[in-house]
């Protein structure tokens, strides 16, 4: 089963597996309906594309009037796999001489950040760092950064990470300054 | 901000000086390997972490080290496929973190290490993330090391994009049909001390990456994303149109990439700066671009001369733009460099001489 929980505020959004058998293109097809997305250009992407899509929305919608007083949206993402989700896929279109651009241009990570731009019309800045695991100090830091200098209104900050049926997500979104510990409490 | 040390470890040398040298004499990499046109190293080099590590190595031999182990490092790892050879191997290795973990171990001046993955436009980032870090008191000195190989895992993906020419690459010509991979490591040490450096540095000025929102492998026709960034780190950098002598552009010769940026310089009357794309040297090397063509940029600032666009003879239909058909001995105190790549990424920077 998956879990997804907001913290108090609704600023914060959370995606885990209870259990790894969880397949997660059935999951990932239900919260597309379940948001009735309809965005059909949501079935071409790759996994870690939908993950990103569907943790955004539900932010989103949490927060319509925090969005919709602010243009330049910040993204600031992390994980640990890369896009290794779809490499693997590429790397056996290699061997079996089947080889798709469809498949090729989402083995980068930071094909998530375009996919959520270009869903909400955000021509802002965005980073992919990639890491073991989430680095609470390094988040908050560039979030403060963007913040500081006036170059972003508001930040989405979190940690989205798939390989194979092993997903999680851990998003949020902060208009000012924030310390690590607080990042953590936030996305915890 | 200063920046400066620059390594290259390419198929054309083993240092910054060594490379821009064999450049200054019109030596490309470029060969046919296979049937398929390659900037490639020898065989055997096919790991990127010990050429990771030399790179870094030779930076740290144009640094004070006193200076440096008194003071709080960053490295950044900048690469968009790092050890992919290993996939079927070992997954582990094919982990992104694996290279900057490996590498903070081996030099003890380093305090963390982090890795920046944002395509064709990793490079910049990492150097716009760098100043930004040590701008804010992060940190005092940032060292970026961006690499990547030529994969088959990118040379069979880029193929069956229609991405590749069968030809040496040609940027910004009319007759331009597509792109050469290379592969390179290349190490920029950024400080907030100037006396770090045992050569004087250059100033870096500031720089943002913007996303164009459009498309996440076409380039955006009306140049938005790209004019937006420009736009940004000229306010961010405080400096004006007019005081930029030169700029060192992504040129990867693909019809749709070059043109783009073609829009965008015009637009942003850019006609009389000369301009030129080094992919015609040493081919498009990924995750190690906006690192490699910088420290080129930085050698062509010591040396006041830019080198000529390799591979271009012919202006595209209307375009204005001065691009470099031959070396040019100028005085360069001001350039911009600029990145643009999948995911609809388009970066920026501006670098001064002090």
């Amino acid at each position: 089963m998956t879990k997804i929980l907001f913290n108090k505020l609704g600023t914060s959004v959370k995606i885990t597996q209870s259990s790894i058998e969880n397949d997660i293109n059935s999951f990932l097809k239900e919260m597309y309906y379940n948001l009735d997305l309809n965005y059909p250009k949501f079935f071409k992407m790759d996994n870690l594309c939908k993950l990103g899509l569907i943790g955004t929305e539900l932010l989103f919608r949490k927060n319509k009037d925090l969005f919709s007083r602010k243009d330049r949206v910040g993204i600031i993402l992390q994980n640990k796999s890369s896009s290794l989700d779809s490499d693997i896929k590429h790397q056996e279109g290699i061997e079996s001489n089947t080889v798709s651009p469809a498949v090729f241009v989402y083995t980068l990570p930071n094909i998530v950040i375009g996919e959520i731009s270009i869903k909400h019309k955000w021509q802002s800045e965005g980073v992919f760092f990639i890491d073991e695991e989430i680095d609470y100090e390094l988040m908050s830091q560039y979030s403060n950064i963007l913040m500081r200098e006036g170059r972003a209104d508001l930040n989405l900050i979190g940690w989205i990470d798939v390989i194979k049926n092993q997903y999680s997500l851990k998003l949020c979104v902060v208009n000012e300054e924030i310390k690590a510990e607080e990042l953590k409490n936030i996305l915890v | 901000m200063f920046i400066g040390a620059e390594n290259i470890i390419s198929p054309l040398g083993n240092s910054a000086k060594e490379t821009f040298e064999r450049m200054k004499n019109g030596e490309s990499s470029i060969k046919n390997k296979n049937g398929i046109l390659l900037s490639s190293f020898s065989s055997s080099q096919n790991e990127l972490l010990p050429l990771m590590i030399d790179s870094i190595s030779d930076s740290l031999s144009f640094v004070n080290q006193t200076i440096l182990l008194k003071s709080k490092t960053l490295l950044i790892v900048s690469t968009t496929k790092g050890e992919i050879n290993s996939i079927n191997l070992d997954i582990n290795k094919a982990h992104l973190s694996c290279l900057s973990e490996k590498i903070k171990k081996i030099f003890n001046c380093i305090d963390k290490g982090i890795v920046v993955s944002t395509a064709c436009v990793s490079g910049l980032q990492s150097l716009i993330v760098a100043n930004d870090m040590i701008n804010h008191n992060y940190y005092d000195n940032v060292i970026i090391c961006g690499g990547d190989l030529a994969s088959q895992f990118v040379i069979e993906g880029f193929t069956s994009f229609y991405a590749l020419s069968d030809a040496p690459c040609k940027p910004f010509d009319k007759d331009r049909k597509g792109l050469n991979i290379g592969e390179a490591i290349s190490t920029i040490i950024m400080s907030n001390d100037k006396n770090l450096y045992k050569e004087t540095p250059l100033k870096f000025l500031g720089g943002c990456s913007i996303n164009d929102a459009n498309h996440i492998s076409a380039p955006d026709r009306e140049a938005e994303g790209l004019i937006k960034s420009i736009n940004n780190t000229l306010e961010i950098g405080n400096v004006m149109s007019n005081d930029i002598d030169f700029i060192n552009a992504h040129g990867t010769a693909t019809v749709y990439n070059d043109g783009m940026e073609a829009k965008a310089f015009s637009k942003l009357n850019f006609d009389n700066i000369p301009v030129n794309s080094l992919k015609g040297y040493f081919g498009h090397t990924l995750g190690a671009a906006g690192v490699i063509e910088t420290a080129i940029s930085l050698q062509a600032m010591r040396n006041n001369l830019l080198l000529k666009c390799i591979g271009f003879e012919n202006q595209d239909f209307d375009s204005k733009l001065d691009i470099l058909t031959e070396n040019r001995d100028i005085q360069v105190n001001t350039i911009l460099k600029t990145s643009s790549g999948f995911g609809g990424f388009n970066a920026s920077v501006i670098i001064q001489k002090i």
